[in-house]
């Protein structure tokens, strides 16, 4: 296959996505709108339809740059939105909270907004050959696995919101759970991916393992101390509840500031990201 | 009398245990930190009175924030938050031992691998980055003994194409034995008995050395230039340049050699580039020599692997605390 062959189905893979993404959530606002008791039966196959033609394009892509495609900040976002929506997709299927459609209609808009960034001609897509320094396996588990875990921080993000509006105790209590479930298993791949395959990278490519010269690096442990912080509020009742949920709130603002915020205010050896 | 020191002591003991205090100080770090990544590191004083109002400058020198993560301000709360971090470690651990609290091992295992990542921090403060230029076939020596020489190259790729760049061969002795040498690609480090070297891809020296007719010598860098009958010339920097053939074409034994680039302006809009050679004149000078250098980070290792194994206990724990929860109603 020709790569402008390549270069077209992946502009389609993209396109598809973006409406199946859209469909789902005007599947969701509508069922929403109607106060229908049962949550809608199509939007999260939608959104999983969505995902698997974001993870076709990450392939596509893979094949045209000849490495795992996750080296700037569009595969990123694309990587970001596809795995967010899976996420979302399994969340559906497993919690029978009254509230689930609420969440998975936040997360969808969040994951929709990031892939309509990566779209954005704001941002440089460049179809090219990583530089060296980028091709290695610790490259891709560091930036996957820091992904599906701020994937997990984007659904913390929404039941925190969810949480803060809302006023019944029983719901609250089911939300802490699912917040706190949701947050531990994000903060341990993300602790896996951002920090310690990330120092592992660094050491290959740059010959040190960590460096706080680096705005990008001290951002990334600025939110693992956020969440690491909310972990520990948790151990007092005055402080479980708004606090933490707030906190789950600046953790996820952090991860966006990480993301694009350091890539454009600040200098440092991430910036090509 | 004793009661009340033991009582003022076990007070002490919990202040500093407290997950309160923890939770104090992580926020004090995530502000700290977050603003640190705002300022400018290392600069010189005058730095920060000329870009920032006058009480945030002398703000950012009275608390060392131009050199934050070895300024007070940094260490005492993190000294603070690793005490904390034993004093709780620990009296949990005992605690455990002595079946007064649940047999949980999952967050001491998190604690631990936190304390290895601080200790492993403080102790690599010692080892300090060091940067040297040096220039083409020159040498730096190093504290240790060791004397490092570095040759350009120019790397000529298989297919002859115009983007050439240059590679270096270093060379590595000590007390004149020679003990390591290679390329040494753009891309990557130099390691050799307890050093790395990184190049700096971007950051080479670039100068020109002219003379006049009264062998008078002058030194220009890259943007500097001078004036001649209405015209310009501006020096743009070093260029690797290599021979070519009869039909303009380089070939595999194409010879590398330095050139300096000059543009030269007629009027605001006309202008062209020059290229010249050692001994070649421009306007009234002649180009008497081309230096490059290039600048390199060398950084002494410290025994930082076990820091692997530190992440490696951490994410045990955290499962380790995540499944031992997940059963508890209180989650």
């Amino acid at each position: 296959m020709t790569t402008g062959a390549l270069l077209l189905i992946l502009k389609v893979c993209a396109l598809v996505a973006f409406m199946l993404q859209i469909s789902a959530i005007s599947v969701q606002i509508v069922y929403i709108i109607k106060r229908k008791e049962k949550t809608d039966p199509v939007s999260h196959w939608l959104l999983l339809s969505a995902a698997v033609f974001l993870f076709l394009y990450t392939a596509l892509r893979s094949l045209l740059i000849g490495f795992v495609a996750l080296t700037t900040i569009v595969e990123c976002l694309v990587f970001f939105s596809a795995v967010s929506m899976l996420l979302l997709f399994i969340y559906r299927l497993i919690y029978v909270q009254k509230l689930i459609h609420f969440i998975v209609l936040g997360g969808s808009l969040i994951s929709l907004l990031l892939l309509a960034i990566a779209s954005s001609p704001l941002m440089r897509d460049a179809v090219h050959v990583p530089i060296p320094e980028l091709r290695s396996l610790w490259l891709v588990l560091h930036v996957s696995l820091a992904f599906i875990g701020e994937a997990f921080f984007l659904v913390a993000f929404v039941v925190s919101i969810i949480y803060l509006l809302q006023h019944d105790d029983n719901q609250k209590q089911e939300l802490e759970k699912l917040l706190y479930r949701t947050v531990v298993i994000g903060y341990l791949i993300f602790t896996a991916g951002a920090l310690i395959c990330g120092a592992i990278w660094a050491r290959h490519a740059w010959g040190r393992y960590w460096s706080f010269d680096d705005p990008k690096e001290t951002w990334a442990f600025i939110t693992w101390l956020t969440y690491t912080a909310y972990l520990h509020t948790r151990f007092f009742r005055k402080w479980r509840g708004k606090l933490s949920a707030l906190l789950c709130i600046i953790g996820f603002l952090f991860t966006l500031f990480t993301l694009f915020g350091v890539s454009y205010l600040l200098e440092g050896p991430h910036s090509y990201l | 009398m004793q009661n009340m020191k033991a009582a003022r002591l076990k007070k002490i003991l919990n202040f500093l245990k407290s997950p309160k205090l923890a939770v104090a100080m992580i926020v004090l770090l995530i502000i700290l930190f977050l603003t640190a990544t705002f300022v400018p590191q290392g600069q010189a004083e005058t730095f920060y009175l000329t870009h920032y109002p006058g009480f945030i400058a002398r703000l950012i020198i009275l608390t060392h924030y131009y050199n934050f993560y070895r300024s007070s301000i940094f260490l005492i709360p993190l000294f603070l938050f690793f005490i904390n971090l034993i004093i709780c470690t620990f009296s949990r651990i005992i605690a455990r031992f002595l079946h007064k609290a649940p047999l949980r091992f999952g967050p001491d295992l998190i604690h631990i691998s936190i304390l290895l990542f601080i200790a492993s921090g403080i102790a690599s403060l010692r080892f300090q980055e060091q940067e040297v230029v040096i220039p083409e076939g020159g040498s730096a020596l190093l504290s240790s003994g060791h004397k490092i020489e570095m040759f350009h190259q120019l790397s000529i790729p298989k297919d002859l194409a115009e983007n050439s760049s240059i590679d270096l061969y270093y060379k590595v002795s000590k007390n004149g034995v020679l003990i390591k040498e290679g390329w040494l690609a753009n891309e990557k480090i130099l390691e050799f008995d307890n050093f790395i070297i990184s190049r700096q891809p971007d950051f080479w020296e670039q100068v020109l050395i002219l003379k006049d007719e009264n062998l008078e010598y002058y030194e220009l860098k890259p943007g500097i230039g001078f004036r001649m009958e209405n015209r310009n010339f501006i020096f743009k920097g070093i260029s690797p340049e290599y021979s070519r053939d009869q039909e303009n074409k380089h070939t595999l034994s194409s010879e590398f050699y330095l050139a300096a680039l000059f543009v030269e302006q007629e009027s605001d809009i006309e202008s062209r580039t020059i290229i010249k050679n050692r001994g070649d004149k421009i306007g009234p000078f002649i180009v008497h020599d081309l230096l490059l250098a290039y600048r390199f980070i060398i950084k002494e290792k410290s025994d930082a692997e076990f820091i692997i194994g530190a992440g490696v206990l951490f994410i045990c724990g955290l499962g380790l605390t995540f499944l031992q929860k997940t059963g508890d109603t209180k989650l």
